[in-house]
């Protein structure tokens, strides 16, 4: 039966006005882009990139950008969503070819398209001479960890092709929003394309409005420019007091700062929000140098303030940083290795081990908490054996990994054997049997 | 009181030394006279057990030291000294016997069989205690030796109790380099078990466990008889450990054990849970308590698996004590993991032998002593040399003793006098405790009508006196429980080192 393609029809391309496109790859890319397209984003033009059709349809308004020619999608597997990408460069460079100097990346890791067609966008853009930051969302736990895997695997990939990558845990947004209940899947979806707008929006903005104290293109740039993992958090107060500290604290202590530390940060964007007769004071100012001369000494600092009228008496402080290495999302697997010899056995189980760690980092507690704990149980001959007393105490129960429980196994199974051939072989020289 | 009816022990436990010297009463009760604590052990004593003999000889003599100056005129020449650490184990043994014809059993024989019971081959073990658990007489089975019964046919089921042969070798070293003589070796979880359990727990079947700093002892007792005793190389210190290493944290609060962790806490949401400032880092309440409940469940599980060979289905009863079992809701995981019904479980801290120290300090109110006590109560009287006054130089050493005359009693005017005295003393010892940085139980009774005074203490309206109060029993409890918490957590990384390192401690006097 012959296969039925899609046909190649892409939307006609809006005469371009600004300079920032965001571009949404994958389905959970899309989806996202599409809130933003219906929310708004002042001079930011759209557009939906996708290798299933039916999909890509479903979000009309953004351009649409139909990649490789059969529009039936990567079935989930990033390796040929690669490869559809890869084939279909020319598609992309025109989508992008339209005066646009930066673009926002935004996918959900761990699928097909987004995980396998992002990193190929990105180095396209970045071949053009585009600035380029991925916003990226990471599976919710439920989802499970093959997905989980495929996820960090394909961010790791978008690291190296961007100059920047913001990462989203879903996980995290759910938690922080419902805390546990039950709520439809949609709902669940909704938060993360808030998320990922806001975050877009805040960064196009401090562009594309005109503040009072301005931010431009090119801080922005210096910011992102081989930024590496960069960060993005707001925080606000109503109150009058100490305010600046307060948000600041609000905008740190963010859960989706992943518990990275801003003071390693190479480059910041400090930037406040507020009518125009609750702006920033002396003592505000003072408290923003307080918090400025914390970070590191070689850092890049711009500020910049813009007035919007519906913020009332809400001061709001939005902290763009920028320069962390890929030590700073330590849950980042190592590139993936094509074959794996036999002699690296050791190296896998490690490896093994560090993606346990790698999810768990990511995860935190609620991963542990929902996981069978690795418990080693002991037999009689072992509550006296060093080795594995020092194995048992060293790694505690609450994160031991399965990695490491079987190579305490492993190593049992040894000393059993080892024992048992010492005992035949006394028996075939003494004739003394056991 | 005459000074050769005085017993001295000193318990080796995996969070300090303590050493004691008492007076066994003919009505079964302990008169203690002197305790003394040495708490930094970290170099010394590890699981349970000695391993550097320097610093452990060291300790000894520090520990005999501060119990002469407590109890002046005495001379310690002779302790018992109970073990409780790792590699203390069970093994059954049983020996038949077929007499040449029907004869009286006799103790001679008895004799007999528990040398051919004792002098067998337990490879890298030693002995530690043989205990005759059934005899069978011409297929009659009883619980008392059969000396007298006429049979020809015996039958002994012998419960050995033995330890590694490097920790027995340890221990004789240590205590002859101090000069002093090994009056027994005695296995604290069974002077525990025998003393925290009733009798109708014992028949009627029980699991009692010790859940210590370093190590947990598990006995199991079936008709009134232990039928198996084992230990497991995990204990409260490694909850420490585990939580000081998850979360990364450089010190721990003092209470960590005693009031912030939950064993029980069914937080679903992180959010619901508190938020703790530690060490400059947030960290959720319920983070600590998954990561304790994790440790605890592994130790409950492995004492679950490790008696499931063993009748455990028979015990009706699950005693547990130590500083683990006062985590709270260890209930909840005994039930969890080993479908015991709740109303069998039953956390007993302290010990139920009825003593005193000099009277005024009630020993059995603070847990830690259980182990000593327990140990005293075994002992047998002739640890010291009768009334010695020994003189000291400058550094402790003893230069010259002198023989006083015999110990009489005090006149009513001599104990009026005493009495006041004993009065002050309390006083210092509250305020010796609150300042006293070696943790000891100082006793000021230097006087030989103090010594005199401890057993007059017994009618109704002195010992009413000497009750002590409220205050006094908290300040002994926080006393003795003041080991920071982040410094037993580091214990464990020291060991898990020297573990590593096959046992070599760093130290000339290494062992291993």
């Amino acid at each position: 039966m012959e296969q039925e393609y899609f046909e190649l029809v892409d939307t006609p391309k809006p005469v371009n006005q600004s300079i920032i496109k965001v571009v949404g790859v994958g389905g959970c890319g899309n989806r996202a882009v599409y809130h933003m397209y219906e929310k708004g984003i002042k001079d930011v033009t759209f557009a939906n990139c996708n290798t299933d059709r039916q999909d890509l349809d479903k979000f009309e308004g953004p351009e649409r950008v139909q990649i490789g020619k059969e529009g039936l999608g990567a079935g989930g597997d990033p390796v040929k969503a690669k490869e559809i990408a890869d084939n279909d460069r020319d598609r992309i460079y025109e989508m992008l070819n339209d005066g646009t100097k930066m673009i926002f990346i935004t996918a959900g890791m761990g699928g097909g398209t987004g995980t396998g067609a992002g990193p190929i966008i990105a180095q396209v853009a970045r071949e053009m001479g585009i600035l380029t930051v991925g916003i990226v969302t990471i599976p919710f736990i439920l989802e499970g960890i093959p997905k989980i895997k495929q996820a960090l695997e394909g961010l790791r990939i978008l690291f190296n092709e961007v100059d920047s990558l913001i990462v989203l845990s879903n996980q995290k947004l759910l938690e922080m929003n419902y805390q546990g209940e039950d709520i439809p899947k949609s709902q669940m979806y909704d938060i993360v394309n808030d998320q990922i707008a806001t975050a877009a929006k805040s960064i196009a903005e401090l562009i594309t409005v005109t503040g009072e104290e301005n931010i431009d293109f090119n801080d922005v740039q210096r910011v992102f420019k081989d930024g590496g993992i960069s960060l993005i958090s707001a925080g606000e107060t109503n109150e009058k007091e100490n305010r600046i500290n307060k948000s600041i604290d609000a905008a740190l202590n963010s859960p989706l700062l992943n518990n990275n530390d801003m003071r390693k940060a190479k480059a910041l964007i400090f930037h406040c929000t507020s009518t125009q007769d609750n702006e920033i004071t002396s003592r505000d100012m003072q408290d923003i140098t307080k918090f400025t001369n914390s970070l590191r000494r070689d850092i890049f600092i711009k500020q910049g303030s813009t007035y919007q009228d519906d913020m009332n008496k809400t001061l709001r402080v939005t902290i763009l940083a920028s320069g962390f290495g890929i030590d700073n999302l330590p849950f980042l697997p190592p590139e993936l290795q094509e074959e794996i010899s036999e002699e690296e056995k050791k190296k896998r189980k490690e490896e093994e081990e560090k993606w346990e760690k790698d999810i768990r980092t990511v995860y935190g507690e609620v991963y542990f908490r929902n996981q069978n704990r690795n418990f080693y149980i002991m037999e009689e001959d072992e509550l006296d054996d060093d080795i594995v007393i020092a194995n048992l105490m060293e790694t505690p129960p609450y994160s031991r990994s399965t990695a490491k429980l079987n190579e305490m196994k492993d190593a049992r199974a040894l000393k059993k054997q080892s024992i048992k051939e010492k005992k035949k072989e006394i028996i075939k020289n003494t004739g003394i049997s056991f | 009181m005459y000074t050769n009816e005085l017993v001295a022990a000193i318990a080796i436990n995996s969070t300090c030394l303590w050493g004691g010297v008492a007076v066994q009463k003919s009505n079964g009760t302990l008169e203690i006279l002197a305790v003394a604590q040495e708490a930094n052990i970290d170099n010394a004593i590890r699981l349970g057990q000695i391993w550097n003999r320097k610093s452990a000889g060291q300790l000894v003599s520090n520990i005999i030291n501060k119990l002469e100056s407590q109890l002046d005129q005495v001379n310690i020449t002779k302790v018992y000294v109970g073990v409780g650490g790792q590699s203390i184990k069970a093994r059954p043994y049983t020996i038949t016997h077929t007499l040449v014809e029907k004869q009286d059993i006799t103790e001679e024989l008895m004799d007999e069989l528990m040398n051919q019971n004792t002098s067998q081959d337990f490879g890298r073990y030693r002995l530690l205690q043989a205990i005759p658990q059934r005899y069978t007489v011409d297929n009659i089975t009883q619980d008392t030796p059969p000396v007298g019964v006429m049979a020809q046919h015996i039958r002994i089921d012998y419960l050995n109790l033995i330890w590694g042969d490097r920790f027995e070798e340890n221990l004789a070293h240590v205590f002859q380099e101090c000069n002093l003589e090994i009056a027994d070796v005695l296995p604290i979880p069974v002077t525990m078990g025998k003393h925290m359990l009733t009798d109708t727990e014992r028949k009627a079947g029980s699991i009692f466990i010790d859940m210590g700093a370093q190590v947990t002892n598990v006995n199991l007792y079936t008709d009134n008889l232990l039928r198996h005793t084992f230990t497991i190389p995990l204990g409260g210190d490694n909850v420490l450990y585990d939580i000081a290493n998850e979360l990364n944290i450089q010190s721990l609060p003092d209470d960590t054990m005693e009031g912030l962790i939950n064993l029980a806490d069914t937080s679903e949401n992180p959010q619901d849970s508190e938020t703790l400032e530690i060490d400059n880092k947030m960290i959720r309440r319920m983070t600590i308590n998954d990561i304790a409940t994790a440790r605890v469940e592994e130790i409950v599980e492995n004492i679950w698996s490790l008696l499931l060979p063993y009748e455990h289905q028979r015990a009706n009863n699950t005693v547990l004590t130590g500083g683990l079992a006062q985590l709270q809701g260890l209930n909840t995981i005994f039930e969890k993991r080993t479908q015991l019904p709740k109303r069998d479980i039953r956390i007993e801290p302290f010990i139920r032998i009825n003593c005193g120290l000099q009277g005024y300090l009630d020993c059995t109110n603070s847990g830690h002593l259980n182990a000593l006590l327990t140990t005293l109560q075994e002992a047998k009287a002739g640890c010291c040399e009768d009334a010695i006054r020994v003189q000291r130089d400058l550094f402790g050493n003893k230069t010259e003793t002198i023989r006083p005359t015999e110990g009489r009693k005090l006149t009513k005017e001599e104990l009026k006098l005493a009495k006041s005295s004993m009065d002050d003393a309390k006083d210092t010892i509250s305020s010796t405790h609150a300042e006293n940085e070696e943790e000891t139980f100082r006793v000021e009774s230097t006087n030989e009508a103090n010594t005199n005074f401890a057993q007059e203490v017994q009618t109704d309206e002195v010992a009413a006196q000497q009750e002590p109060t409220t205050s006094h029993k908290e300040k002994v409890h926080e006393k003795t429980s003041k080991k920071k918490s982040f410094m037993r957590a580091l214990g464990v990384h020291s060991i898990i080192n020297t573990l590593r390192n096959g046992g070599v401690v760093n130290d000339d006097e290494t062992v291993i």
